[in-house]
């Protein structure tokens, strides 16, 4: 992996936890890369909505129903994210 | 557990019979059909029926033989109310009047471009209502539970023509996310009642007429969060063939999840008193005991 994808990579997690820390009010202690994201988040079935029009609105690609079937983790969540920006890229 | 369940009484030949009536005999004479279908249901579904006199007696405090009526009043609103919305779906929407207090409010949430959140509850007629919003040159999207069995919802398409708007069934597999999600996204209306919440969805327990009841966090959450227009609508019956269509002004809460929720209690409460006979929630709304409540946390 170069050097600049760990840096970009870095950006987006921090965007990422930025972003999760703004909107569904978690410190940044509470967000470990193994930690259950909707747990951790406490999210119910609307709060995904928010979650989906946040990705869309920082990361400019649509989310499919089935992109959040293999996701538990923060670190699911990062890589989800960061697959579909260098794909978008 | 005394909740609503999202099915319909009756079944698929209820339905067929109530169009054939409707159809044939026309609305007045269906109407009267009614006054006798609701003296039915009183001995039918006793659940409601003990729970509707709960409501009039113990919240709005109505003596026992009032409550008794209420009771009665209650179920014939009900009935005329789904009646209203066959005809209107089947085309006869033109015997049908209304006036509106709000339009503005509606029309400038539309020329805003934002989108808008539109907040009702299980009062009056929301068929109505949102046929009612499809003038506004923006999407309706209409959020609603999808535990109807399919033999019914098949036959009543096929009895009545195309809705104006879209219809997002909130389903165990959690497709209504992207739904919801793709018409925030596009800047849609989307209308969702902020009285009843399904089983994993976040509560918070309010005052509301003289109890704590427990409201979904989610409809509110969502407009604060995305910061999207929101706005209470209710659409009330008011003669045999006349409604009256309310929308408040839009706002965007900047307050906490707890206040944005009160606020939507304390203006179903007025509803409440205004139109105490539309009021269709057959269960233990002030319900303290549910098996599982996911409190919302606040922070």
């Amino acid at each position: 992996m170069s050097t600049t994808t760990n840096i970009s990579n870095e950006e987006i997690i921090a965007k990422i936890n930025s972003f999760l820390m703004e909107e569904f009010e978690v410190e940044e202690d509470q967000i470990e890369p193994d930690a259950n994201l909707k747990e951790t988040l406490d999210l119910d079935s609307l709060d995904f909505v928010d979650l989906v029009v946040i990705i869309e609105s920082n990361f400019g690609f649509k989310v499919a129903a089935e992109d959040f079937t293999g996701i538990v983790t923060f670190q699911d969540f990062y890589n989800y994210i960061i697959g579909r920006v260098q794909n978008a890229g | 557990m005394s909740t609503w369940q999202g099915k319909s009484r009756g079944g698929v030949f209820g339905y067929k019979v109530f169009i054939f009536v409707l159809n044939t005999f026309g609305l007045k004479f269906t109407y009267f059909v009614l006054r006798f279908v609701a003296f039915y249901f009183i001995f039918a579904a006793p659940s409601p029926t003990r729970f509707s006199y709960r409501y009039f007696r113990h919240r709005l405090g109505y003596s026992w033989l009032k409550s008794a009526i209420g009771v009665y009043r209650n179920y014939y609103s009900f009935a005329q109310v789904l009646c209203d919305k066959m005809a209107l779906l089947s085309g006869k929407g033109n015997m049908f009047t209304f006036n509106f207090d709000g339009r503005h409010h509606l029309q400038k949430m539309a020329d805003d471009g934002k989108g808008g959140i539109l907040i009702s509850a299980h009062m009056g007629n929301w068929e109505i209502a949102s046929q009612l919003l499809s003038g506004f040159g923006v999407k309706v999207n209409v959020v609603m539970m999808d535990a109807e069995y399919d033999q019914i919802k098949d036959y009543v398409s096929s009895v009545t023509g195309e809705r104006e708007y879209n219809i997002i069934p909130v389903k165990q597999d959690m497709s209504h996310i992207f739904g919801i999600s793709n018409a925030l996204i596009n800047k849609e209306f989307i209308c969702i009642h902020g009285d009843r919440f399904v089983e994993d969805a976040k509560v918070m327990g309010i005052e509301f007429l003289g109890g704590n009841a427990y409201f979904p966090a989610g409809p509110f959450s969502i407009s604060k969060r995305l910061k999207v227009p929101a706005t209470y609508v209710y659409a009330m019956k008011e003669g045999s063939t006349h409604y009256h269509f309310y929308a408040t002004e839009p706002f965007t809460f900047e307050h906490s999840i707890r206040e944005f929720v009160t606020s939507y209690a304390n203006e179903l409460e007025k509803k409440v008193h205004q139109y105490p006979y539309q009021w269709f929630n057959y269960y233990d709304f002030w319900q303290q005991n549910w098996p599982k409540l996911n409190i919302e946390k606040e922070r």
